[in-house]
């Protein structure tokens, strides 16, 4: 049989600009090749630059994760110089976290990657009285209601009829992959809707916080900026800290009410997608959500189990483990960089060298980095893997939640071996939402009993020695572990790399050419046509993928392409 | 201005808790946003424009300023309750470097609606979005600027800075059209921007 090549540029709906590669044999995916196109490259901006003022700049990478930047710059920093902050800080910064991260996942879901699976064509046609059974059927949500459902497809008409699909014009409408009654599809696109509202309660969240947003500024290096007194009006008092509650209680409603029935009704609506995506199953996740100053004891658990095999899982227990620090390599064989070398961060250049695409060779801006010498898939899926094998009774907890909702809808229990997919990636995420509500609860009840007991302090001044040190910062962020690297000489940044999620999961083969976790997840899954290969997004879209690079000119000339040819 | 300075918010007094998201606030009836990635060279463009703007003017009616950086979705609380929404951002063309252009509402998602935005949900997708939940301002301009250089760097191209005082003119007589008027703000508020 002949052999044809699909290639993917870009891959839209995700920040940053990713080329996906696929030889397809047979309707199947039988190789692949992810390619970053865009260079990133923070150490050239910071080199030189005050440490204090490094998370200014790395807030500015990309325009989704700012503050997840901003956050384990500090961390890298105080890692550094060994500096403790205050427990005030650290919580703060815990609520900013979790906030942000339950925004993420929301948008993920459904502004990002529901369009690969629910039609919104097909919404349209839905009956608003059966998709009010439907959705009552899933869960008490008020707003699933027959005259709510036939005000959001009237709305969803007469956008379609203007001609101007916007957000909706890069779906694959009628494709035979898509399913789901239109029922499923009117309720989704509801609640796509709906999501919007709560995207903007965890944004004021993070504005009260952060005293800014999108881009926060109550961070320091040594803690936070915000000045604490309960009794004063510009700072951050009471009636600040009850209205962040209210926010809170209401973003957990459509957490536990819509978000999570919705995914686990789709996931068992697609059963039978449920094998595919499996990829690389070595999985690397922080601890995070530390509950004392030094970052010793964490909220959520996090560490590295290879082969899928939980009873080999290794915890990773302080900040500054030297597990973590000895076993993160970055390699360049098959990047678009000068030399060929497998490094430690600290010890990293970054010389480009473009080579046009070369799939034996150079054919990536992404590095491939590995975890004791091998690929490793990070994210939500991770996460929570790493979690149940420490033991984490709340994330077990809703673990069983999701699996016994999809097995409900199915009528068969499924096991947690289907989690090792796709769709798998997607109950992960909304696993780890509901994880992230009550590590937010538990903050927000942690800063109000410390700060009741008289503790107003929030900052701890940094000193610079004369001198060379190294220290490395990491943060559980939405798309997987992000780790900080920063080398300080005499109070200036020397050197400065970022380890992001996506190079973890986007990266090209590494340096013993094993593929990386993009690649691994797209073999063996099926494509139906070849000029529309809705299943490709849906694979690499349940990684979440962001680019990072942030580049978001107002783009009058690219065109999207799908180029298919024989190889 | 320092690059620390310009990263942050110009003026430390201006951060405000709320941003108009307190409740009860009644939020300035006309936005202008500032777009772009400030470290990547004139990408950073309308940032850069935004700033200027906020440290060298006055404006009455009161005109909420926001330096939207790459966001996209983010922004959509935003928009909740404005008249008119001024957005500012570099601008892909074949047009020289420098070259501004002023494309109006609905123009802008026309012109953008069969692209592909380089960030995961643009500004178009913004635009659609506000319009499909109801919260789309009645009038949107958009100030365009082809850049001329894109690279990791923090500072605009000489030919982008040598343009900046036009974008500026740009900017008020817009607002002037919109009955906002400006002007120069005391001296010591106004720092230069290397």
């Amino acid at each position: 049989m002949t052999i044809n090549r699909i290639t993917v540029d870009p891959v839209t709906r995700i920040e940053g600009h990713l080329r996906i590669d696929c030889d397809v044999q047979d309707g199947k995916v039988v190789d692949a090749w992810s390619s970053g196109q865009m260079w990133r490259g923070i150490e050239v901006v910071l080199r030189g630059r005050d440490p204090r003022d490094a998370w200014l700049y790395t807030q500015r990478i990309c325009g989704v994760c700012t503050t997840v930047h901003a956050i384990v710059s500090l961390r890298a920093v105080e890692n550094a110089i060994n500096l403790e902050i205050p427990l005030n800080a650290q919580l703060i910064r815990n609520l900013i976290i979790a906030a942000h991260g339950i925004h993420d996942h929301i948008v993920h879901f459904y502004h990002l990657s529901a369009l690969d699976w629910v039609d919104v064509t097909s919404a349209l046609k839905a009956d608003p009285k059966a998709t009010a059974q439907l959705a009552q059927s899933l869960s008490n949500w008020p707003n699933n209601n027959a005259r709510h459902f036939a005000d959001v497809q009237q709305r969803l008409k007469k956008f379609v009829a203007s001609g101007q699909l916007g957000i909706f014009s890069h779906g694959y409408w009628g494709h035979p992959a898509m399913i789901m009654p239109p029922e499923a599809n009117l309720m989704a696109a509801a609640h796509y809707l709906e999501a919007l509202e709560y995207q903007r309660r965890s944004n004021q969240i993070t504005a009260i916080l952060g005293a800014k947003t999108p881009h926060v500024q109550n961070l320091a290096v040594g803690g936070v900026a915000n000045a604490i007194n309960p009794d004063n009006q510009s700072a951050l008092n009471m009636e600040r800290l009850a209205y962040v509650k209210t926010l809170m209680d209401d973003l957990g409603g459509f957490v536990r009410e819509v978000y999570l029935p919705d995914v686990t009704a789709i996931a068992a609506l697609y059963a039978d997608w449920l094998p595919y995506g499996r990829g690389v199953t070595n999985y690397l996740a922080a601890p995070d959500f530390p509950r004392d100053t030094k970052g010793t004891d964490f909220g959520m658990p996090g560490g590295y189990i290879p082969d899928a095999d939980l009873s080999k899982f290794h915890q990773i227990t302080h900040f500054g483990d030297p597990y973590f620090e000895s076993n993160v390599k970055e390699s360049i064989k098959h990047s678009w960089y000068q030399g060929d070398w497998t490094r430690s961060p600290y010890e990293e250049d970054t010389e480009p060298d473009y080579t046009d695409f070369q799939e034996e060779g150079a054919y990536s801006w992404v590095k491939a980095p590995s975890f004791e010498g091998k690929p490793a898939q990070v994210g939500p899926l991770a996460n929570v893997l790493t979690m149940v094998a420490a033991g984490h009774e709340l994330t077990k907890k809703y673990l069983k939640l999701a699996m016994d909702r999809i097995g409900a809808i199915t009528g068969s229990e499924v096991p947690l071996e289907v989690l090792h997919s796709t769709l798998g990636r997607h109950a992960a995420r909304c696993v780890r939402t509901q994880v992230l509500y009550d590590m937010m609860q538990e903050n927000y009840a942690a800063l109000v009993a410390n700060i009741a007991s008289g503790d107003y302090t929030s900052f701890n001044k940094p000193v610079f020695p004369k001198g060379q040190q190294m220290g490395f910062g990491f943060h559980e962020a939405p798309r997987g572990i992000l780790s900080h690297w920063v080398v300080i000489e005499d109070g200036k940044i020397k050197n400065y790399q970022a380890v992001v999620p996506s190079t973890w999961n986007a990266g090209p083969r590494n340096q013993d050419d094993a593929l990386g976790p993009y690649e691994a997840s797209l073999i063996d899954n099926p494509i139906l046509e070849e000029e529309r290969p809705l299943e490709v997004l849906r694979t690499v879209h349940s990684f979440d993928p962001c680019l990072a690079c942030a580049v978001h000119l107002h783009d009058n000339e690219r065109q999207t392409i799908v180029k298919v040819h024989a190889a | 201005m320092r690059d620390a300075e310009l990263l942050s918010a110009a003026a430390p007094d201006r951060a405000r808790y709320d941003d108009g998201l307190w409740p009860g606030a009644e939020p300035a009836s006309t936005l202008l946003v500032g777009l772009g990635n400030l470290i990547f060279g004139d990408e950073g463009v309308g940032v850069h424009a935004m700033r200027r703007l906020e440290a060298d003017y006055a404006f009455a009616p009161a005109l909420e300023l926001v330096d939207g950086g790459t966001s996209g979705l983010d922004l959509l609380p935003l928009l909740h309750g404005r008249e008119r929404l001024l957005l500012i951002d570099a601008l892909a063309s074949d047009a020289p470097p420098g070259t501004i252009r002023i494309i109006r509402n609905r123009a802008i998602r026309a012109a953008l609606t069969e692209k592909v935005s380089l960030h995961h949900l643009g500004i178009a997708d913004l635009l659609a979005l506000a319009e499909l939940v109801g919260c789309a301002p009645p009038e949107i301009v958009l100030i365009g600027i082809v850049p001329e250089r894109l690279e990791m760097q923090l500072g605009l191209s000489d030919r982008l800075r040598e343009r900046l005082p036009a974008i500026i003119a740009t900017a008020l007589a817009v607002l002037g059209k919109w009955g906002i008027e400006s002007r120069p703000a005391p001296a010591q508020t106004a720092p230069e921007i290397a």
